[in-house]
């Protein structure tokens, strides 16, 4: 009987299945939902309110004819390449010298994990009185008797990306080296003892052994810093406010003046949606490489 | 420094369009905003507002502030000369002490074009059947008209009524020039309500960078300007 049996299927965890509507509805509706809807309306003339004509790619040819998004598409692969590398070699370096069984291992891990649980918004304005030259890094030194010392990233453009990076790794490394360290615990005492027998250096061993064994905490380090790069955007609020000029912009300030600012939501839309065609470039290639064809475990 | 002026992007773009109304005149100004001529965008008379601007460029040279009042207090203690700003600025300066004509005083258009930018912000009363409310909107808006208001509120803020027909009580030099100019019909829209945001935005963009990057040349801006003003709705 195939049909009492599907509908005993259908029946099966029916408290499950009745608590997972909610979600369900909110990612279909509003996550897949708002983004097609966002994509529709990026290709009319949208302006205050959506509507308007249909335009067809005009909004994007505008896009990519204008300097701005330009300079903030280089900012973000400048920035996410660099954070990137540095929150990943930086929070496993803290988190393998923490793992050396050192004295106030959870004094150290606190202070490394405290940043994350300041806003971006509170990070920003702390960097932005650190760098600043009046009364920040700058003054404090020029007040020991340096006069000539100079530290001015923010209001330098070749630099002041550089200011934000530092920003945004001592918000992120901690809880990097968090779910490092967690990674580090879970690499059974076996294999260290089984190689310290055959004489392997503790380096190699981390960079051969453990670092491979470790490929699960990876990923969901790079998820996680990845989703944190390309949202960026309070971080430079805070901080530098795009400026000096329009040397440190990036897509979601874009973005948000856009549609809020110039009033010209399509064009925010067009934006908006070059934003998640990157997102799904990078996560096509790493879904197929992890879910695809095979199955985990 | 020679002028003091804040970081972020609408101060710039104001300083620009001042530059515009009282260095290029303000038939330059219209012609541009209102009546879109991108050809005239590309001639001497906005040239020559490029290069005030690009003198500006230097003039502001290591000016740091982000707000307005910030780059206020720079003139206020005396470390820069002078500051590119609206008529409320003014509340600042008498809020430091400082006595209008005495301490310091106002160059209305640079003493050029003595033109005002005329901009207000407005009360919106949504439609309501109540009659209750409908009275008590009434007397909001009754309150913020009355004269004695606008007096009061003008004082502080340092600013002009909206209304002409309210007598100041000792307005200083700085009011003073702004009546005049106000009745002698030496007024222009602002740019706000001549272009569209989107448009005003790309001008700020543009002003921006070229404040930022001494690299970049007058003519090289101008052409993007033009272009701006060719798109402007």
């Amino acid at each position: 009987m195939p049909d009492i049996a599907s509908r005993r299927s259908l029946v099966k965890n029916l408290n499950a299945k009745i608590a997972a509507i909610p979600m369900m509805l909110t990612a279909t509706v509003v996550f897949v939902g708002c983004t097609l809807w966002t994509v529709v309306y990026s290709f009319t003339n949208s302006r205050l309110l959506p509507g308007g004509d249909w335009v067809g790619l005009a909004q994007y040819e505008r896009l990519w004819g204008t300097r701005r998004w330009l300079i903030s598409v280089e900012n973000l692969a400048i920035y996410g390449f660099l954070m990137l590398v540095f929150s990943l070699v930086i929070g496993f370096l803290l988190a393998a010298i923490i793992d050396q069984r050192i004295r106030f291992e959870d004094a150290f891990r606190t202070i490394f994990l405290y940043p994350y649980a300041l806003s971006f918004i509170v990070t920003g304005l702390v960097w932005q009185w650190l760098l600043n030259p009046e009364f920040g890094i700058q003054a404090a030194v020029r007040s020991m008797g340096f006069e000539t010392f100079a530290f001015d990233p923010l209001y330098n453009s070749d630099l002041v990306l550089y200011g934000v990076i530092v920003a945004g790794l001592w918000h992120g490394t901690g809880l990097v080296m968090c779910l490092m360290l967690a990674g580090l615990r879970g690499i059974d005492e076996d294999v260290w003892k089984a190689s310290r027998v055959d004489g392997i250096p503790a380096w190699k061993t981390y960079i051969f052994i453990v670092i491979p064994m470790m490929r699960p905490v990876f990923v969901t380090t790079l998820v996680l810093i990845t989703a944190s790069i390309i949202k960026l955007y309070d971080l430079v609020i805070a901080q530098t406010g795009g400026g000096p000029g329009l040397s440190s912009e990036v897509p979601a300030k874009f973005v948000f003046d856009a549609m809020f600012v110039s009033q010209n939501l399509a064009q925010g839309f067009a934006a908006s949606t070059m934003m998640l065609v990157a997102v799904i470039f990078v996560i096509i290639p790493w879904a197929y490489l992890e879910f695809g064809g095979k199955k985990r475990g | 420094m020679p002028l003091a002026q804040g970081q972020q992007a609408w101060q710039k773009q104001l300083m620009f369009n001042v530059l515009m109304v009282s260095i290029g005149g303000p038939e330059t100004f219209l012609r541009l905003y209102r009546d879109r001529d991108a050809e005239f965008a590309e001639g001497p008379e906005v040239a020559t507002v490029f290069q005030a601007l690009a003198d500006a460029r230097v003039m502001t040279e290591g000016s740091n502030a982000q707000e307005w009042n910030i780059a206020a207090r720079m003139v206020i203690e005396g470390q820069a000369g002078g500051q590119i700003m609206g008529d409320w600025v003014q509340g600042e300066f008498t809020q430091a002490g400082l006595a209008a004509g005495e301490d310091f005083t106002c160059l209305l258009g640079l003493g050029e074009h003595e033109y005002i930018a005329a901009a207000g912000d407005a009360f919106y009363f949504p439609l309501i059947e109540d009659p209750a409310v409908v009275e008590a909107q009434d007397n909001v808006a009754r309150v913020i008209l009355d004269p004695a208001t606008q007096v009061a509120f003008t004082a502080a803020k340092g600013a002009l009524p909206v209304r002409r027909d309210v007598e100041l009580q000792d307005p200083t030099p700085c009011m003073q020039a702004g009546i005049e100019a106000l009745q002698a019909g030496q007024v222009v829209d602002s740019v706000n309500s001549l272009v569209s945001p989107d448009t005003l935005g790309q001008i700020t963009d543009l002003v921006v960078e070229f404040l930022a990057d001494p690299d970049f040349s007058v003519e090289e801006s101008q052409a993007e300007f033009a272009q701006i003003i060719a798109t402007a709705d």
